[in-house]
């Protein structure tokens, strides 16, 4: 009885209370300032996080956008002719005034992929692959675009990966997907899959025209050369044979870019 | 001198000015604190502001290629350590942001 009366007495007692409200007041104020500072602060953060994703996106998609053009740019596909074949070997004389082949016209064309750049070689390899074996879908590839150290620009990882679609009347129509990953900058060797961007390259492709050419024991091609014959000095035509020294790959280009496919990985 | 103590110890008297100073130095601290937090919090602000703006002109430059262009080189590297180099212009917006393009595209 008497303990409660002592605690109701507490309870009710003034005594003290003016230091209770004013620790109460500190509690508030040392809350809004936490608060306010902790908004500032995370403020300033999210706008250098923003400046590092941003420079990834722009790294892919710069990286993205070279790749197409470089590729636009490459013989075997820029020239919008219908059919690449490769040359006959030139003829021997001199003074050529007319040559020909075996119904065969076009320009010079790749025998192997030694000499070409690395990017060029890649995609015609994959594509004399599928030639070969129509049904083979080459493994993937993965190489990097590093731009210089003290642009700033993020280096991208690129794996490229060939599939054949279908094949229609010895056209075979295939697929290169280029999967496009920025890589961190404090650690090269680690991915950092910001951003990732798919540009796909719709092609088509075919072997040989036929008639055995591409038949290494048939392979020659027929030319007329114009030559001076000295004594007397006449002019006169010369139908030759040579062997053709170079693989005949006829190779039929339709090229359609898909639009770039952007994703922010989560 | 226990007996002394023990009765100034169980005394109030002065109790109301020792706990009214302490309330008054308690309520200063408190207000400075919020005074010099706002303070701090304003000049984080105006940085942000700052920064903002600074990414928001170095993101049109870079994207937009309305920066000067540098030209350099991108090194296509493949696993087999082949490399290629392509010539690029490099667009840098306000020395932070960089995209390149194939040169002269």
């Amino acid at each position: 009885m008497k303990k409660s009366s002592a605690l109701r007495q507490k309870l009710h007692s003034q005594r003290g209370a003016s230091l209770v409200i004013t620790l109460l007041f500190f509690l508030l104020c040392l809350m809004v300032a936490a608060v306010t500072l902790t908004a500032a602060s995370a403020s300033v953060g999210r706008t250098v996080k923003q400046r590092k994703e941003q420079q990834a996106y722009l790294s892919v998609s710069s990286a993205g956008e070279l790749l197409q053009r470089e590729i636009e740019a490459m013989p075997a596909f820029a020239a919008r002719k219908e059919v690449l074949s490769h040359q006959c070997g030139k003829p021997s004389y001199a003074h050529i005034s007319a040559y020909e082949f075996d119904g065969m016209e076009g320009e010079w064309a790749y025998a192997d992929t030694v000499d070409k750049p690395l990017l060029e070689s890649y995609l015609w390899e994959d594509a004399l692959t599928l030639c070969k074996a129509p049904n083979t879908v080459p493994a993937s590839r993965t190489f990097t675009a590093e731009p210089e150290t003290d642009s700033g620009a993020l280096a991208v990882q690129v794996k490229m990966t060939t599939g054949q679609m279908k094949t229609e009347g010895g056209v075979s129509s295939y697929q290169i997907v280029f999967t496009l990953t920025a890589l961190d900058p404090d650690d090269p060797a680690r991915t950092l899959s910001a951003y990732k961007m798919e540009l796909s390259l719709d092609a088509e492709i075919t072997d040989t025209n036929d008639g055995g050419r591409n038949d290494p024991a048939k392979r020659q091609c027929i030319y007329k050369t114009g030559r001076y014959v000295l004594n007397p000095y006449t002019y006169e035509w010369v139908e030759e044979t040579a062997a053709m020294p170079y693989r005949l790959t006829t190779y039929t280009k339709s090229v359609q870019w898909s639009h770039f496919k952007l994703t922010k990985e989560a | 001198m226990g007996k002394r103590l023990r009765s100034k110890l169980h005394s109030s008297g002065g109790e109301t000015l020792v706990e009214t100073l302490t309330a008054i130095v308690v309520v200063v601290f408190s207000s400075l604190l919020l005074l010099i937090s706002a303070a701090v919090a304003t000049r984080f602000n105006q940085s942000a502001k700052r920064l903002s703006q600074a990414y928001q002109t170095a993101l049109s430059q870079a994207e937009l290629r309305t920066a000067d262009p540098r030209t350099g080189t991108v090194t296509i590297t493949g696993k087999d350590g082949q490399e290629q180099q392509i010539t690029v212009d490099y667009y840098t917006g306000d020395n932070t942001l960089t995209s390149y393009t194939k040169e002269g595209s």
